[in-house]
């Protein structure tokens, strides 16, 4: 039975609770809640669940970090992900997911140092998921996992996992895990995938791992917010574009060249440099682009050294340019993906 | 990452051609190496001797353009006045023709 109080000032104890005449309530103390569902700040642990970021490519056939930043893809067999704009409201992409076989789907790790929190703790996954093809019921299966020793997931350990029934609408799933292992602070891993053998076909956005025992609203980001957080574990230095200029740098002798880039975000972890087809130097005074396969010297989480001694002629000292080639097909990476 | 070939780098390894891994067991690709490694596999050398050799005979392909270069000023003042070209302006500008490949 609801209970209605009038007047404009509730005591309670020594602290109070007061409503004005434009209904804007103010409370003296601290408010509490201890069953966890009012939540403020940074309450999913999940990076990318709006599954707004894509440095790598909008599409992939091939498993692993091959797509939408920070997630990993698996799928036995008739491997296809890729950006869809088919989203429930409020919503930008979903990912594409298809595969054939069991545990067709996406994961992310999440490191240790946001994992802290978690031991003891009750947890909430949501999303949003449409099942195009093979919906029904426990079709889909939501997984945790934890690494067998900090940030290594080479091993590791299921926590639980649980199902959930499908249709080829959009609907929002929760699932709610509890007592987590104090091993979780090794970092904790979440997979949402298929359930069972065939072929699949389901968007999903909005995933959400949170504190408590209730699915609050998703916590949307901006995409510059977004993109920095990925940006920590994955980041196109050049893009595949002819006018991308990767860095400035000198002829450090008649046969090498080479320059400085500093990152845009701090790595998690020294990070693997690679390229793509290449990228070219211009050097002062040249007007043509000379194409160059990069090597890379990786001293720390924050920069890299760019540089090339094959196929270089050029005058030591001198000052250049590190840019994409003029059809506009290099690309270079850093990745400390977990 | 599928490891296809792996050579040894000054400061962690090069995988299948594109990728520069740091020697640091935290970085994921890393670990996957020193996985390989264990398994019995062994990285080739940064160099193969054909690929030593072509990067010695580009630095000295380099270094005798640039002397060519830098001694151009004698035969244009040669060409323009008659003035001699030292002797052994002569001869280095002859052993840097010679050495370019």
């Amino acid at each position: 039975m609801a209970t209605t109080i009038t007047g404009t000032t509730i005591d309670v104890g020594p602290n109070k609770l007061v409503s004005d005449s434009s209904g804007n309530v103010t409370a003296s103390g601290i408010l509490s809640d201890p069953s966890g569902n009012v939540r403020s700040g940074r309450k999913n642990l999940i990076i990318n669940g709006g599954m707004q970021a894509w440095q790598r490519a909008t599409s992939a056939s091939a498993i692993g970090y091959t797509s939408v930043d920070r997630w990993s893809y698996y799928a036995g067999s008739s491997l296809a992900i890729s950006r869809s704009t088919d989203v429930p409201t409020g919503f930008q992409y979903a990912t594409s997911v298809g595969g054939g076989g069991s545990d067709s789907g996406l994961t992310q790790k999440i490191e240790a140092s946001s994992c802290k929190q978690l031991v003891g703790a009750t947890i909430t996954v949501s999303f949003y998921l449409k099942q195009t093809t093979g919906a029904g019921t426990d079709k889909i299966a939501v997984a945790l996992a934890r690494a067998n020793s900090e940030d290594n997931f080479g091993g590791t350990t299921s926590i639980s996992t649980q199902t959930v029934s499908t249709t080829t609408s959009y609907a929002r799933y929760t699932c709610t895990f509890t007592s987590l292992p104090t091993e979780v602070s090794n970092g904790l891993q979440l997979s949402i995938k298929s359930n069972g053998a065939g072929s699949v076909v389901y968007l999903i956005t909005g995933i959400q791992l949170e504190l408590g025992s209730t699915a609050t609203d998703f916590e949307h980001r901006s995409y510059g917010e977004e993109l920095a957080l990925c940006q920590r574990y994955y980041e196109t230095l050049i893009t595949k574009e002819n006018q991308s200029l990767l860095a400035n740098g000198f002829c450090y002798s008649n046969t090498q060249v080479q320059g400085v880039v500093r990152f845009s975000v701090d790595k998690r972890v020294t990070p693997t440099m690679g390229y793509e087809v290449g990228i070219a130097y211009q050097s002062s005074g040249e007007a043509a682009r000379t194409n160059i396969t990069p090597l890379f010297y990786i001293p720390s989480t924050k920069t890299v050294m760019v540089y090339a001694s094959s196929g270089v002629s050029v005058t030591a000292g001198q000052g250049l340019n590190l840019v994409n080639r003029d059809d506009g097909t290099g690309m270079i990476f850093a990745d400390a993906e977990l | 990452m599928i490891i296809e070939t792996v050579k040894t780098q000054e400061h962690g390894y090069l995988i299948n051609s594109t990728m520069s891994v740091p020697n640091d067991p935290a970085n994921r690709d890393c670990a996957a190496v020193l996985a390989w490694i264990a398994e019995g596999n062994t990285p080739a050398p940064e160099f193969t001797d054909a690929e030593i050799a072509a990067n010695a005979q580009s630095l000295v392909n380099s270094e005798s353009l640039e002397y060519l270069k830098s001694t151009d000023w004698y035969i244009t003042r040669y060409a323009e006045t008659a003035a001699a070209v030292p002797a052994d302006v002569t001869t280095a500008r002859a052993a840097a023709r010679a050495a370019i490949v």
